[in-house]
């Protein structure tokens, strides 16, 4: 047996798992599928466990969504304590470095979004921006306490220059994201013929 | 609201379509036709399935030494559904990944 069968075979057990009691016989209905499949097994086996998390959420996803937002936090903090290294290389370098590593890990947010639902990809740029400078703005003013005046700068320039910047960055990403994604799109058997 | 008050997707649709001619049809099958990953057509098979819009069983498998089979077909009420909602053309092309996406 290949490693991507194998791998494809343990995807679909994953997902037997996530998945509620009542959607097991679907979950063997994919696994049963995937022995006829003799190319696009890891894709089979992706979109199976996707289905397997959608039912699982849809059963108790208000659970999961308060472990998720209680672990934030931590998350965060083990995100930035991983970063660490990354910023003191930066600082050795200038503020620029810094600000293009911010726009960099934005833009690849939004091309990472965009290339899987190219559709959303300018309205989940353009709410990505507006989250996270709404976000911004609520540390700034409420536990910073700064007051909106001269002080307020995104990447050492006036807000709507450094917002602008961050919108066409994120921009750029999901227009990358969904290019890439509608290039590599096979067309489909009906589509061939 | 079900499928007969609202307009089914397109995607829906298109399921319903690929199992018009009432045999039992795989999922590997429909996807095929319609195009649709397993990850789309998984959740649409379960939502017909339950407005009782098809019937599913398990079929013996073809070949030896393979595992059994989950198939479907439409039930009345879903031909029903496809006859008050004929799949339009352009959805058929729209359907492709390129265009599902």
């Amino acid at each position: 047996m290949s490693m991507t069968a194998s791998l494809s075979r343990a995807i679909l057990k994953l997902a037997g798992w996530v998945a509620p009691p009542n959607r097991q016989t679907m979950c063997q209905a994919m696994r049963a599928e995937l022995d006829m499949l003799d190319e696009g097994r890891l894709s089979w086996a992706l979109g199976g466990l996707a289905s397997a998390m959608g039912w699982r959420v849809r059963v108790d996803g208000l659970f999961w969504a308060a472990v998720l937002t209680a672990a934030l936090p931590i998350w965060s903090r083990v995100t930035f304590r991983a970063e660490l290294p990354i910023y003191d290389f930066l600082e050795g370098l200038n503020a620029i470095a810094t600000y293009g590593y911010w726009l960099l890990q934005k833009a690849l947010l939004c091309a990472l979004l965009a290339a899987w639902r190219p559709r959303l990809a300018v309205p989940a740029a353009i709410l990505y921006v507006v989250v996270s400078q709404a976000g911004a703005a609520l540390y700034w003013i409420h536990v910073l306490h700064w007051t909106w005046d001269d002080r307020v700068h995104i990447m050492d320039a006036p807000p709507v220059v450094g917002i602008s910047a961050n919108l066409c960055w994120c921009l750029i990403g999901a227009w990358a994201g969904a290019t890439l994604r509608r290039t590599l799109a096979k067309p489909s058997p009906a589509a061939r013929a | 609201m079900n499928l007969r008050q609202r307009r089914p997707s397109a995607q829906t649709l298109a399921v319903l379509d690929a199992l018009r001619d009432g045999g039992w049809s795989y999922g590997l099958e429909i996807a095929r036709i319609t195009g649709l990953k397993s990850g789309s057509l998984y959740p649409i098979l379960v939502r017909l399935d339950e407005r009782g819009l098809l019937e599913s069983r398990w079929l013996e498998p073809e070949r030896p030494n393979r595992p059994p089979r989950h198939a479907y077909r439409l039930t009345a009420a879903g031909h029903a559904v496809l006859r008050d909602n004929p799949l339009p053309v352009p959805t058929i092309s729209a359907l492709t990944p390129k265009g599902a996406v």
